[in-house]
């Protein structure tokens, strides 16, 4: 397996730590290598994305321009946003000469220049194809077989499906093989695959917290015992969200969240307190319990 | 015949199509300064009869020997104007076209003074091209008085029932056992709510007993040889293991079959045995034996049937047998095929049981379908009573690379709401479409009937179906734009109306016969209005779905017309056919034999005792791939010679007033239609290329391309049809061949092989031929210019 | 007006001049923009959006109508663009192929450059553009860090994105005039 480059974004190490400490134990365990990037800027997402285009670009290509300098040929990025903001960048400039060029006329002021050579995967993604499933069985030791998991991919890991280059976003998922590997159950449940909102967190709150609820509303009809994201923003939401969802709303959800590497660190065998799991807001104690 | 060139120059003006773009009159003013042009004028509609009468005038008044009409397509108005100089004498083969139409004012109406300029060129291109062309006799060949009909729909029956009544000797080839086709599998059909197989079966048991057609079902054509009047067709006969004529449709075989599969004309939703016949009304009532399920070839078990057969029809020795037929004319009646809507994830064809497609209604609403006409939904066999129908699933959409309306798809629906209503006026129907499309006669009204009836319309294409697994209901996202809300419809089925597509061996069945593909990959008409069952081929009509979707009258209308068309042909008995043939010169050929490689057809054979070369005329087609090949120069391609060819190319390149300048060949089928096709659709690209039409791509010698090249052409365009659509069978994998040794050479003589572009271009992709045109364009203007002063190699 | 009477709000109908015939093509002009055309009105985009079904205020099958119609300034400074959740589940239903959020993320470019932005994003990259995180830091993130075995937060280039940011153009429209420095 090649090296990757880490990317960890803004997210996970200010908000949600937890899921660093996991991916980097976890990968460690699987045989990952992650190369560590220095000096980056923000990756450029759909935030900045949207008030401009060729601003998004560049600060995305400045990051892969490091990559490259690096001497390799891949990023990882555990985050969604990060993954859908510089895959986009990478997927237009590695085939788009002109706005390649026009991109480097704005690096060259930093004294950078993009090749066009990298490719930019999501941590889950390498999880399934490089490492496998049958590795990742191989390397649980404590049976997760009790436990049912509503997953939460977060939308841009698989959206939208002309920069991802997939066929088609509907309904099957490998996030659920994912699961399958660790021994817990993948549950089917209505809208699975829909939006959390988490986006619109800075527009409107109103919003947010009602697509949030009724994702916990269909989750909680799942009858499952806790929900699993690759996604920091998805874990926001349905963590420090759901707090505020049922404040909001006077009602009582009560569902743990992991992201998947937490999830795959507890079947590795380590502890909740190993993994951070105690900065979680919805508590894990009931799950752990469920565990044994 | 070596008189003096007298040519005659008439540009038409074709009211504003070229009039508003070309200054016609300049170019009429321009043509009259060229080399023997005698006469050159410019009318307003050079085809109207006051035209065709200038023509005619001028023709003897001034002695004409040579005529040349620049005005719109040659596919559109050859035959017209060769018609007109005939009638004063003059052969068909000295009047050249220049099409500066679809070539040049449809196409920069932007830029009307280069267009100008343009067809200046063209006509001076047709000018020096028609100085050097030659009279050639007329060529007839006698038209066979038998016709065939492939495919046994309701198209393809009322075609051979209507040559058959005309006293055409007709054969039906069917590839399943029985005709009908998929209006035979129809519940009813709209708008008139008639039942479907009870109008169709009288038409097939008059085709399955008219003394006139020899029906051949089970059967596939293989090969198909021959030109028009004189088609050689082989056709295989699949076993079906029951001698037809012992057969008598008893049944008793299909009883004791112990053998259950699903039954593809259920669109395997009900089952039969391994002995069947698809329904009870098969044309013709006899059984057939499937051997891929029977027990006897699986495990050499069974044949009960055999012993029970009362007439000892059952034969499982028989094997594959293959026959030729010799027909005059083809009928080509294949229909559609249905969308498999399981792409199309987000409706949840194939994961929810409730899910299903038109089709599959209609065979279980069907009295003779698995149900017994009894509506029941596939989950739990409950009556649905709230019925969703979703529209356009797999037309009109990008995304499953379908473009087009399937035409009968709203009415389909409708029909279905309208029945299911009928049964139940208390179900809850919903129709989830983003139009209604309802253009033909009884549309609109039942349309409205369905209103009226309550069905709820929704305007808005449906976003996606979930499944509540507890109970099998189904949950329809939507928005409806009438009332500008999204909507979460809860129902117990949902039938998805899917697209009718082009069937998956349409381009296996195009190559076989010649014929053209359209985009889509129906079968292309010659010409999309004035040409509906024509192909380009002499001698092969189309009709029904396998030209594109269509509805049940429509069909049998088509039916009928390609009958019609092919009866014309048969009953006239004689048809004059192109001259164009190849021809060896004994005294240059060196017997190098390449020739008799390169021809598609064994055209060319050796004269042992000269060890010369010959073409056999009569199989002779006209491509001009040997001429292209002959080392020698010594193949003479009529009305196609090498110096004909050579003139329009230094035509091109005298005094060139625009660069990039292109020279584009293109051959006559594909690429030259692909070219009107940009003109007729009005896709807009620059000016720089000047065609040069060829029968076949293969026809290019390098020497044209050379050339060009030598006289300061910055780039040339070689087009084709697509590999394996090309109308001389493989005329164009000699191109390929030919361009790639060319690109070699140019790159040793220092030429930047970009400058010289292969493509394929079919009749159907107008878009396409621009785009090149453009492209080409873009990236010329980015080289350095090329000197004119460049020595061959 | 009398007592139980309907109160109806009166409008007039959009007019040929309040409309921009421009608009359409300025938006199929940009990269993110330019499959707009192809829009026929279906729906679908709308009927399965996780936001349109929580409001009424955003359909993108209107944003879009509105813009091919050329009601530039309903569009642009409606503020309905800033509710796409951008979940690109519209576009990969869009039987047409527009780029559905892409379009709207086109618009907003242009609303951006004529000032007509939530407060809450420009204070997002106003942030980004300064301290070099698009989310607020604090100290006590670095604490957490250090209690879970990580390392502190990484060093932004900040340099270099506030180059970048001013060769894009990008800073003229962050900051007003009066609050430039």
């Amino acid at each position: 397996m090649t090296d990757f480059a880490l990317f960890p974004g803004c997210l996970i190490p200010t908000r949600v730590p937890s899921y660093e400490v996991s991916l980097r134990k976890t990968a460690e365990r699987l045989g990952v290598n992650f190369v560590e990037m220095e000096n980056l800027t923000c990756c450029a997402p759909v935030g900045v994305l949207s008030l401009d285009y060729l601003t998004s670009l560049s600060l995305g290509a400045r990051n892969l321009a490091i990559v490259e300098e690096m001497g390799l040929d891949t990023m990882c990025t555990p985050c969604n946003g990060c993954f859908e903001g510089l895959d986009r960048t990478a997927t237009i400039l590695n085939k788009d000469p002109e706005t390649l060029e026009k991109v480097n006329e704005i690096l060259a002021e930093v004294g950078k220049e993009y090749n066009g050579t990298i490719t930019v995967r999501h941590l889950a993604e390498i999880y399934y194809d490089d490492v496998g499933i049958d590795k990742i069985k191989e390397m649980m030791v404590k049976p997760l077989d009790a436990l049912t998991v509503g997953i939460r991919p977060g939308c841009h890991l698989f959206r939208p499906i002309e920069v991802i280059g997939i066929d088609y976003s509907e309904r099957y998922f490998f996030l659920d093989d994912l699961i399958a590997a660790t021994g817990a159950e993948s549950v089917y449940y209505k809208h699975r695959l829909r939006c959390c909102g988490g986006l619109l967190r800075n527009v409107s709150g109103d919003i947010v917290e009602g697509i949030l609820r009724k994702r916990l509303i269909e989750l909680k009809e799942g009858n499952v015992d806790c929900v699993v994201t690759v996604c920091p923003l998805c874990f926001l939401q349905f963590d420090l969200g759901q707090k505020l969802v049922e404040r909001k709303f006077k009602e009582k959800y009560d569902l743990p969240t992991l992201t998947y590497s937490e999830l795959l660190g507890l079947g590795m065998g380590l502890s909740a307190e190993e993994l951070g799991l105690q900065t979680h807001r919805i508590k894990v104690d009931k799950l752990l319990a469920k565990i044994g | 015949m070596e008189e003096e060139p007298r040519i005659g120059v008439f540009v038409c003006h074709c009211g504003l199509n070229i009039g508003a773009v070309v200054d016609a009159k300049a170019v009429a003013e321009y043509a009259a300064t060229l080399p023997n042009v005698i006469v050159s004028v410019d009318n307003k509609y050079t085809c109207s009869d006051p035209g065709q009468e200038e023509i005619k005038k001028a023709v003897k008044n001034e002695s004409l020997n040579r005529v040349i009409v620049a005005s719109c397509s040659p596919r559109m108005h050859e035959p017209t104007f060769r018609k007109a100089v005939e009638e004063v004498g003059l052969n068909k083969y000295l009047m050249e076209m220049v099409n500066i139409r679809e070539h040049v004012s449809w196409v920069h109406m932007q830029e009307k003074e280069k267009a100008t300029e343009k067809a200046k060129d063209l006509v001076r291109m047709a000018v020096m091209r028609a100085a050097l062309l030659q009279a050639l006799p007329k060529k007839e060949v006698t038209i066979l008085d038998r016709a065939l009909v492939i495919g046994g729909g309701v198209t393809g029956i009322n075609a051979a029932l209507d040559l058959a009544n005309q006293g055409f000797k007709t054969y039906l080839v069917e590839k399943t056992p029985a005709i009908g086709g998929y209006m035979a599998m129809l519940d009813k059909t709209f708008p008139t709510l008639d039942c479907s197989i009870c109008i169709l079966a009288p038409m097939m048991v008059d085709a399955g007993n008219h003394p006139n057609i020899e029906l051949l079902t089970y059967s596939e054509i293989t090969k198909v040889d021959g030109f028009v009047g004189n088609f050689k067709v082989k056709v295989k006969k699949k076993p079906r293991y029951v001698d037809m004529d012992l057969c008598n449709g008893c049944g008793d075989c299909g009883e004791v079959c112990p053998v259950r599969v699903p039954n593809s004309f259920d669109v395997n939703l009900g089952k039969r045995g391994a002995a069947y016949v698809p329904f009870p009304q098969a044309v013709p009532l006899k059984y057939t034996i499937d051997s891929e399920n029977c027990l006897n070839f699986n495990y050499g078990i069974c044949q009960t049937c055999q012993k029970i057969c009362p007439k000892h029809a059952i034969d499982f020795n028989q094997a594959e047998e293959e026959i030729e037929i010799d027909v005059g004319t083809i009928v080509v009646a294949t229909g559609f095929e249905t969308y498999n809507p399981a792409p199309k994830r987000e409706y949840g064809y194939g994961v929810y049981n409730n899910v299903i497609t038109s089709i599959e209604f209609e065979r279980i609403k069907n009295a003779a379908g698995p149900t017994h006409g009894k509506v029941l939904r596939p989950s739990d066999g409950k009556e649905p009573l709230r019925v969703g129908f979703i529209q356009c699933v797999g037309s009109r959409d990008y995304r499953v690379g379908h473009e087009y309306c399937s035409n009968v798809c709203c009415m389909i629906s409708i029909k279905q709401a309208v029945q299911l209503k009928e049964k139940h006026p208390k179900a809850e129907v919903y129709i989830f479409a983003i139009d209604i499309r309802a253009f033909g006669k009884g549309f609109e009204e039942i349309y409205r009937r369905a209103r009226d009836m309550g069905v709820v319309f929704i305007k808005g294409r449906a976003a996606e179906v979930i499944e509540d697994p507890k109970t099998g209901n189904l949950l329809v996202s939507a928005e409806d734009l009438y009332v500008g809300k999204q909507l979460e419809i809860e129902l117990d089925m949902v039938v998805l109306a899917t697209a009718l597509l082009p069937r998956a061996d349409a381009k296996e069945l195009a190559q076989t016969l010649n014929i053209s593909l359209g985009q889509e990959g129906f079968f292309l008409e010659a010409h999309p209005k004035l040409r509906p069952v024509d192909t380009f081929t002499d001698g092969i009509f189309l009709a029904g779905a396998s030209a594109g979707p269509k509805d049940v009258p429509e069909c049998v209308a088509q039916g009928k017309a390609a009958a019609s068309a092919a009866a014309c042909l048969m009953a006239r008995g004689k048809i004059e056919i192109e001259a164009i043939t190849a021809d060896v010169d004994n005294e240059l050929c060196i017997g190098c034999e390449l020739c008799t490689l390169e021809c598609p057809y064994g055209a060319i054979q050796m004269i042992e005792e000269l060890n010369k070369a010959e073409v056999i005329e009569d199989v002779c087609k006209g491509c001009g791939t040997c001429a292209a090949a002959c080392p020698q120069f010594a193949i003479f391609m009529k009305h196609y010679t090498d110096e004909q060819i050579l003139a329009q190319v230094r035509a091109a390149l005298t005094d060139v007033k625009e660069r990039p300048l292109i020279v584009a060949f293109t051959c006559n089928w594909c690429s030259y239609g692909g070219a009107d096709l940009a003109g007729i659709s009005r896709y807009q690209y620059p000016t720089n290329a000047r065609i040069i039409r060829l029968m076949c791509s293969g026809r290019v010698d390098p020497t044209f391309v050379f050339e060009a090249f030598k006289l300061g052409a910055d780039g040339v365009l070689v087009s084709g049809c697509h590999i394996g659509d090309c109308h001389y069978a493989t005329g164009n994998y000699r191109t390929e061949t030919r361009y790639i040794a060319m690109k070699h050479a140019l790159k040793q003589a220092g030429i930047d092989p970009r400058r010289l572009r292969l493509e394929w271009v079919s009749a159907s992709e107008g878009e396409k031929f621009a785009s090149v045109i453009r492209e080409m364009v873009e990236e010329l203007e980015q080289m350095p210019a090329l000197l004119p002063k460049m020595e061959r190699t | 007006m009398s007592e139980g009477e309907y109160k109806v709000p009166i409008k007039e109908p959009i007019k040929t001049k309040d409309l921009d015939p421009d608009f359409k093509y300025e938006i199929a002009d940009t990269y993110l923009g330019r499959h707009i055309t192809a829009c026929f009105k279906c729906g679908a985009c709308t009927g399965g959006c996780p936001v349109g079904i929580l409001t009424e205020i955003y359909k993108p099958r209107q944003i879009i109508g509105e813009a091919l119609l050329g009601m530039r300034e309903k569009v642009l400074t409606g503020g309905e663009l800033w509710l796409c959740a951008t979940c690109y589940t519209c576009e990969d239903r869009c039987p047409q192929k527009v780029n559905i959020t892409d379009v709207i993320i086109a618009l907003r470019n242009m609303a951006f450059r004529e000032g007509h932005t939530p407060e809450a994003l420009i204070e997002q990259a106003r942030n980004m553009v300064e301290t070099g995180w698009i989310q607020k830091t604090t100290a006590s993130m670095d604490k957490r860090r250090e209690e879970l075995g990580l390392s502190r937060l990484p060093k932004m280039a900040v340099e270099d994105m506030q180059k970048i940011v001013k060769a894009t153009g990008f800073i003229k429209y962050l900051y007003k005039k009066e609050d430039k420095k």
